[in-house]
């Protein structure tokens, strides 16, 4: 037995470092072609997993919001973080353009601004809605990158008759944008929602715009990539978050709720048995070690 | 069909093999990837400050209102090359300090109230809970009992690294660092994990971009 685990130790110690990235590479070409390959087999996958109370939180304030009210979604992700966000995104936006609820989109990075046009237009490409009820200044708009981060939270929270005076394209709120002449404080929103892949001096940004809110029945939720759920969890239960979708699973959870067209069952699916082969490797690599530590 | 949706297909599939392929070794074309990357975020950086603060202050400026001069004085003054040996090259310590004290203003509050109080009182509270039949809920409770013994053992650690003679102060804070360990554990995992789904995303575009696979 000492003997089948050294010799396995020392083959993994001979691979290059790239050796265990090629056999997660080659699960996935796995999955695709021969387990999930739509040709050979009628069986879909199943998202074998109920959403928790926090989940049906969410799924329940996004379900309450007023038909033709309107919602601020900050865009606080970029590229590092699409393949998570982006379905959530375009998902959340599917549902308020389904109800006529009108979209201010403001970002507080950079990236944002081209994360929230493609997740829109991924929104319009999969919707039932066509382009032309969704409208740019009528059904939604944006404020553009608004600088500073804990600085640009408080400007969006006390001093939202600034932020909204003006779009990205510089077009003037009351006279291009229908949508925003509507709006005069933060508080005529029936909910602000983040979605991030980032804190700003280490605070969420929904949290720094919460503290700083004056208005405290302003419905506040988040969603947040993996990398960043340690830091947005602590709040979960706290009054500066109503809702948290945070991490792969529960955003499986919220796309398979309310747009299965994305087909976010397969991609979940496919996650959780390469993370099972992680869990396997990080085993069978603990093994080895003991079995030369026994050698010794 | 789109040629120009192709083209840009057709050139992010070549760039993200390029990328990948550096997982084997550096090669040429991975270096070529790797410059344009930063070359076109650095570009796209530029423009997009460019137009959210350059272009809005020179158009406030022109249309009257002359107080933007003021930030576009304070924001020059960062540039005083800091070797030089000229009187004036302090100044550009003003807006340096007036950034660090306004940064500072607005970051005390939010951590007082966000990480010392509210953090806190949400992981704790209600420290026994019931569900809807008014049965005590066994994990969610456990779950406040555990967020203590987590939140006082770690400020332990940090105190007994200080005060390491006593010994209960010291086998708190081993239960601390453990705890600790804990976290840094499972924000590494989720980082990981994070990382994966965009390693998974890229693969999909090359599937789709290459029309095989769903």
């Amino acid at each position: 037995m000492k003997n089948f685990f050294n010799n396995i130790s020392a083959t993994i110690a001979q691979m290059p470092q790239w050796g265990l990235i090629f056999p997660i590479f080659v699960l996935m070409l796995f999955h695709y072609f021969v387990i999930f390959d739509k040709n050979k087999t009628e069986e879909k996958p199943e998202l074998n997993t109920a959403p928790t109370e926090n989940e049906m939180k969410v799924f329940q304030i996004v379900n309450e919001l007023p038909h033709n009210s309107k919602v601020l979604i900050l865009v606080n992700y970029g590229p590092e973080s699409k393949y998570e966000l982006e379905s959530a995104m375009s998902a959340l936006i599917g549902v308020l353009a389904e109800k006529n609820i009108g979209i201010a989109f403001a970002t507080m990075i950079p990236n944002g601004i081209e994360s929230t046009f493609t997740a829109v237009e991924k929104s319009i490409e999969n919707g039932s809605f066509g382009k032309e009820r969704f409208v740019y200044g009528h059904e939604y708009t944006h404020l553009g990158f608004i600088v500073g981060g804990n600085v640009a939270t408080y400007l969006i929270a006390n001093n939202f008759d600034q932020v909204k005076e003006r779009d990205i394209f510089d077009s003037s709120a009351d006279i291009h944008q229908p949508l925003m002449s509507e709006i005069g404080s933060i508080s005529d929103f029936s909910a602000v929602f983040e979605f991030s892949s980032q804190t700003f001096d280490g605070v969420p940004g929904i949290v720094s715009f919460a503290v700083m809110l004056k208005d405290k029945n302003v419905k506040k939720i988040a969603f947040c990539s993996s990398d960043m759920l340690s830091a947005y969890i602590p709040f979960r239960g706290s009054i500066y978050l109503d809702g948290l979708i945070g991490g792969f699973k529960s955003i499986a959870v919220f796309i398979h709720e309310f747009q299965s067209s994305f087909n976010i069952e397969k991609q979940y699916s496919i996650m959780s048995k390469i993370l099972f082969y992680i869990i396997i490797l990080v085993i069978f690599s603990n093994l080895t070690r003991i079995a030369k530590k026994n050698k010794k | 069909m789109n040629i120009f949706n192709d083209i840009g297909t057709i050139t992010a599939l070549v760039l993200t093999l390029a990328v990948f392929s550096g997982f084997f070794k550096p090669n040429l074309l991975y270096r070529f990837a790797e410059s344009l990357f930063i070359g076109v975020s650095a570009g796209y950086f530029a423009v997009i400050w460019y137009f959210s603060i350059i272009r809005p202050a020179y158009k406030s400026a022109v249309s009257g209102d002359l107080l933007i001069l003021i930030p576009l004085l304070a924001g020059s003054l960062l540039f005083i090359p800091s070797n030089s040996e000229a009187s004036y090259s302090k100044l550009r310590f003003v807006p340096a300090a007036f950034i660090v004290i306004v940064t500072t203003a607005i970051n005390i509050p939010v951590y007082f109230s966000a990480f010392l109080q509210e953090m806190i009182r949400s992981s704790i509270i209600p420290l026994v809970s019931f569900d809807e039949s008014g049965a005590i809920r066994i994990d969610m409770t456990i779950n406040a009992l555990l967020s203590i013994v987590c939140i006082t053992s770690a400020i332990m650690f940090l105190v007994a690294r200080h005060r390491n003679n006593n010994r209960f102060i010291n086998t708190t804070g081993e239960i601390g660092r453990f705890f600790i360990l804990v976290a840094i554990g499972s924000a590494f995992a989720y980082t990981l994990l994070s990382r994966l789904i965009l390693f998974m995303g890229k693969i999909e575009f090359i599937m789709n971009a290459l029309k095989i696979g769903f």
